[in-house]
């Protein structure tokens, strides 16, 4: 998408964490969301016209059941599955429906509870491919895809554990002073080295943790989000692809580099203009791929980059995930695909209390979802400035 | 949990010989319905293999851990299936069959001599 007609402002900011499990429905999360929303930004529910939802929980109901729970009369609907991608594909759709004059306020919000059996049954029947061949081999959720995708990384471009471990304790770090995160608690290449084993390579500390909450935030023309008093960033661009390589026998390009050209062209920065990045991590060698794919690693030498100690790698592990990605937040299903864009929004509006980056003037959000086989089949790209840039 | 092995072989296309798994009643390359279950044992190439200590399943629990691997049967097709051994690494030829190894029917993947 181009900035050039109309400026888009993605602002308010939201993230709720509801703890680990909870016996709620899901509905009860996006009530709250959309309260916080309309707290934090002084609108009516009458103001907001737009409404675009991600979700794994909203069965036994449609998507378009919220509209009546939540008592919102709309003109524009969206319902964005996209798991990990729901973040920046939600925004690329609200922003075109802004854009052409469908809606002037869009909400969008990505909720999920997470009950005691919820995982085991969200995982079980995933998909087809997933119930017919992968959760009868192990049942251990994505778990075992991505293990064997991590290992299929650590072969071709001979790396180790003790490389990949760097992205995940730096992220912990980066979590140090975050409100809503799960674990803050830092620890040490050693400890992640020394922790328990859940399916080799990958251990405990490179698994998310399925949560119940909730992130959102709105979508409406910069001229509006100025009238009505909101720090807000533009939407400087947005790129997507789906089932980028079906012909790969190895699940290791997700397929943001097709779109990486684009990306930037559109967005009119270069990479040493940003100054957050956030990609999905549901587990850390996804980071990776995405940070080599979107340009900021060189392909195959990504997690030995970040390990390395340099001041580069440093650099860019401060500005990465910058509130320690959902390996330090937990993953509220279909939220955790919102987190780093809701994140990000929080930096380029200076929002991000204790954890505020200085100067944050550009971010790039990344995301990638659908585990429906072997490897991701959506993934998304974003890149958001401060709103006076 | 599905124990249904038909499911869980690759099916090939009889019109333009592209694979498909797991089995759906077309195929992914040309749409056409003309396809067949692909009968075992039949071959592949190990990509990784990780040993899973972890299950959501009850019935699998007493059987870890479990050596799981990719197998690349054909262009584009990955089928995941247990090892027997270890001793697997990238690019070990192997073929596949089916076998019930404690929790139902399942691909394995033995070494191709």
């Amino acid at each position: 998408m181009s900035s050039s007609a109309q400026s888009i402002a993605v602002t308010v900011p939201i993230s709720q964490n509801f703890g680990r499990f909870s016996s709620d429905e899901s509905p009860l999360f996006f009530a709250r969301a959309l309260k916080a929303l309309l707290d934090a930004s002084g609108l009516n529910k009458t103001d907001i016209d737009g409404l675009a939802v991600s979700s794994f929980s909203h069965a036994p109901d449609p998507a378009i059941a919220l509209s009546r729970s939540l008592g919102l009369s709309l003109r524009w609907f969206g319902e964005v599955n996209l798991g990990g991608a729901s973040g920046g594909i939600a925004l690329n759709r609200a922003a075109r429906a802004v854009a052409a004059g469908d809606a002037d306020i869009v909400a969008c919000i990505a909720a999920d509870t997470n009950k005691e059996e919820g995982f085991k049954d969200l995982v079980a029947n995933f998909s087809r491919a997933s119930r017919d061949g992968v959760y009868p081999y192990g049942a251990t959720g994505p778990t075992s895809v991505f293990a064997l995708l991590t290992q299929q990384y650590m072969n071709k471009y001979d790396v180790g554990r003790e490389h990949v471990g760097a992205l995940c304790v730096a992220q912990r770090a980066n979590a140090e002073h975050v409100e809503h995160a799960m674990f803050r608690e830092g620890y040490s290449l050693d400890d992640y080295l020394n922790t328990r084993m859940i399916a080799d390579p990958l251990c405990l500390l490179d698994c998310v943790m399925p949560i119940a909450g909730a992130e959102a935030f709105l979508v409406m023309s910069a001229e509006k989000a100025k009238s009505l008093g909101l720090s807000y960033a533009k939407v400087l661009s947005g790129t997507e692809q789906h089932n980028a390589y079906p012909d790969d026998p190895e699940p290791l390009r997700g397929g943001w580099a097709k779109g990486v050209d684009r990306l930037f062209a559109n967005a009119g920065v270069t990479h040493g203009d940003i100054d957050v990045v956030n990609t999905y991590d549901d587990y850390p060698i996804i980071s990776i791929l995405q940070l080599e794919e979107l340009g900021f690693l060189e392909e195959g030498k990504g997690a030995r980059f970040l390990s390395d100690g340099s001041l580069e790698a440093q650099i860019l592990l401060k500005k990465h995930n910058t509130s320690g990605g959902q390996l330090s937040c937990g993953q509220a299903g279909a939220a955790g695909g919102f987190l780093g864009l809701v994140e990000a929004i929080r930096q380029l509006t200076g929002q991000a209390g204790g954890w505020q980056r200085e100067n944050a003037r550009h971010a790039l959000i990344s995301g990638y979802g659908m585990v429906v086989y072997d490897r991701c089949l959506a993934t998304c790209a974003t890149i958001l400035s401060a709103e006076d840039v | 949990m599905n124990n249904a092995l038909t499911t869980h072989v690759p099916v090939k296309c009889a019109d333009c010989g592209a694979a498909t798994y797991p089995a759906q009643g077309f195929c992914s390359t040309c749409l056409s319905e003309n396809v067949q279950a692909v009968s075992f044992p039949f071959k592949g190439t190990v990509k990784a293999i990780s040993t899973l200590r972890y299950s959501l399943e009850e019935a699998i629990k007493p059987h870890l851990p479990l050596t799981l691997a990719a197998v690349h049967v054909s262009s584009g097709t990955v089928v995941f299936a247990f090892v027997e051994a270890s001793t697997f690494e990238a690019g070990t030829g192997v073929v596949l069959v089916e076998k019930d190894i404690g929790f139902g029917p399942r691909l394995v993947a033995v070494r191709d001599k």
